[in-house]
């Protein structure tokens, strides 16, 4: 009966990927290369590619195994830039044979449970895995609190806030749109992956419908009264969108009470608010794997900073997204900054190390306003047991040239390329 | 092992503030630190994109470009924000390791 269970939840994550036909390889596995440390990797995402990738380089004889049910991924970093008609699904999509390629034995599979003292993870394949370390970079869950909106229903008003099929869904809703509508975004409320992403997102839809339907436009409808790099977006919108976007703060919008994905209407405790294209962003946890391992302590997983190891289950790192990183956002470029200090970690400790040099992170994250319109937010960050510290970074300063913002919109493409080239390989 | 990083990170604490006027100990790790410029400029250093490539510069110079970048003497989009992050030492390091490739 629980097999039987597991079996359909497993063919519904692997069917949104359209990857069922793939994942007869499961059981063809060679295994990993070399015979040094067995390290496991949960999630093929930012974090976790980067991990396995990382874990590899810094330790070339260690085993690598990383677990993760789809064949590919689209990332959200540029998913935004597909609703906006600049790049299209497959530059977007990414495959696992760089990974593959560094020894690393990639398997498309679940995992349904950790047994922490065996130090094993045993799949839904069946197939029961040993580790010496394991790192789990689980991404990010929803919170189904607004009556009306739940997993089902959000397939009409999509979130696309795990990239994929729901975002196909809404670029096709806003190509299918009259001219003269309103797409409403609602983004969450802190803390959430991506802080500036919905406000890239409103940026780019307006960039569509101002080429392609100029009599419609962006209401975002806020949970939060200030959000990332606010002035600098405020800036290129008034510039670029002044007929197209509008911002309302949470405390003018009020609390969201019901959502109802048919008519397309968001109901606060003061007003209805109805529109054509609907992108309500629920607030966010740790993915369901953390949840299910026990790593969670409340919404998100604790871990030592230097080390990324849990603070819950011993031998079990977690990144990325889930984890509580004091000081970093949740974002693609931080899970892979925050990857490769635990995998140097991961392998001193499996060399016999028994304490890590605190290291620096960065992130550097851009957001286009237009595809000639660029803006950045960087940081750099000291490592310490209580936080990472920042030591320098800033958003785009105020007031730039054209060729400025026409650099940082080319440069967002050239991180997109090389990140992704040291993510997936 | 975690009483073990316990006092690790206990040590690293304490060394940390020892240092309270650079503010934090060096990692001085080569791998670590340029894993960080690879994410915009390539691995090793080796732009797959319309980012600058950063490999095969001697390493004299590309230290003098990072603190130029560093003391604002040389302007830029984003490195201007990003090299004060970085200690002397460590960008000496990275100079060191991308000029290597």
């Amino acid at each position: 009966m629980t097999i039987k269970t597991t079996r359909r939840e497993f063919m519904k994550v692997a069917g949104a990927a359209g990857a069922v036909t793939a994942f007869a390889v499961t059981g063809c596995a060679s295994g990993p290369s070399g015979s040094g440390p067995r390290v496991v990797v949960v999630g093929g995402g930012f974090g976790g590619a980067t991990a396995a990738r990382y874990v590899k380089k810094f330790g070339p004889d260690f085993r690598v195994t990383m677990i993760e049910p789809k064949s590919s991924y689209v990332t959200c970093p540029f998913s935004n830039a597909y609703l906006g008609g600049i790049v299209d699904l497959a530059t977007i999509t990414h495959n696992y044979s760089g990974i593959s390629a560094m020894g690393v034995d990639v398997r498309q599979d679940t995992v349904m449970s950790l047994d922490a003292e065996a130090q094993t993870v045993t799949l839904w394949s069946g197939a029961v895995i040993e580790y010496d370390r394991l790192i789990v970079s689980p991404g990010i869950d929803f919170k189904w609190t607004i009556p009306g909106y739940d997993e089902t229903s959000s397939e009409l008003a999509p979130h696309a806030w795990q990239a994929g099929g729901q975002t196909v869904t809404l670029r096709k809703q806003l190509e299918e749109m009259d001219d003269g509508g309103t797409v409403i975004i609602a983004p969450p409320g802190n803390p959430f992956r991506c802080p500036p992403g919905p406000y890239e997102r409103a940026s780019m839809i307006a960039h569509y419908l101002k080429t392609n339907k100029p009599k419609s436009k962006v209401l975002i409808l806020d949970r939060k009264d200030k959000f990332s790099k606010q002035g600098a977006f405020m800036e290129g919108w008034k510039k670029n969108y002044a007929d197209y976007i509008e911002w309302v703060p949470a405390t003018e919008v009020g609390t969201i009470t019901n959502i109802d994905v048919n008519t397309k209407t968001l109901a606060t405790e003061m007003d209805t608010h109805k529109a054509d294209v609907l992108n309500f962003i629920p607030n966010q946890k740790a993915g369901a794997i953390a949840h299910k391992m026990g790593l969670t302590d409340g919404d998100w997983c604790p871990v030592d900073l230097l080390t990324f190891e849990s603070k819950v289950i011993p031998g079990v790192h977690v990144i990325g997204d889930a984890a509580v990183v004091t000081g970093m956002p949740k974002s693609g470029n931080a899970a892979n900054s925050e990857a490769k200090i635990c995998a140097s970690a991961v392998v001193q400790l499996l060399s016999g190390a028994t304490e890590v040099a605190s290291a620096i992170s960065s992130n550097t994250c851009y957001s286009l306003v237009t595809p000639d319109y660029g803006i950045s937010v960087t940081a750099v960050w000291q490592g310490t047991a209580e936080k990472y510290a920042k030591t320098s970074g800033g958003v785009s300063p105020a007031d730039q040239s054209d060729g400025f913002r026409a650099n940082e919109a080319k440069y967002a493409h050239g991180w997109y390329a090389n990140i992704t080239a040291d993510v997936f390989g | 092992m975690n009483v073990k990083l316990g006092i690790a990170a206990a040590v690293s604490a304490v060394f940390i503030s020892a240092q309270a006027s650079t503010a934090f100990a060096e990692n001085l790790n080569a791998d670590l630190l340029v894993s960080n410029c690879v994410v915009c400029h390539g691995d090793d250093g080796i732009s797959v994109g319309s980012t600058p490539s950063i490999d095969g510069i001697a390493k004299d110079r590309l230290v003098a470009m990072l603190q130029s970048f560093k003391d604002g003497s040389r302007s830029g989009t984003i490195m201007t924000r990003i090299a004060p992050g970085y200690s002397d030492a460590q960008l000496e390091v990275i100079a060191g390791a991308l000029a290597g490739n």
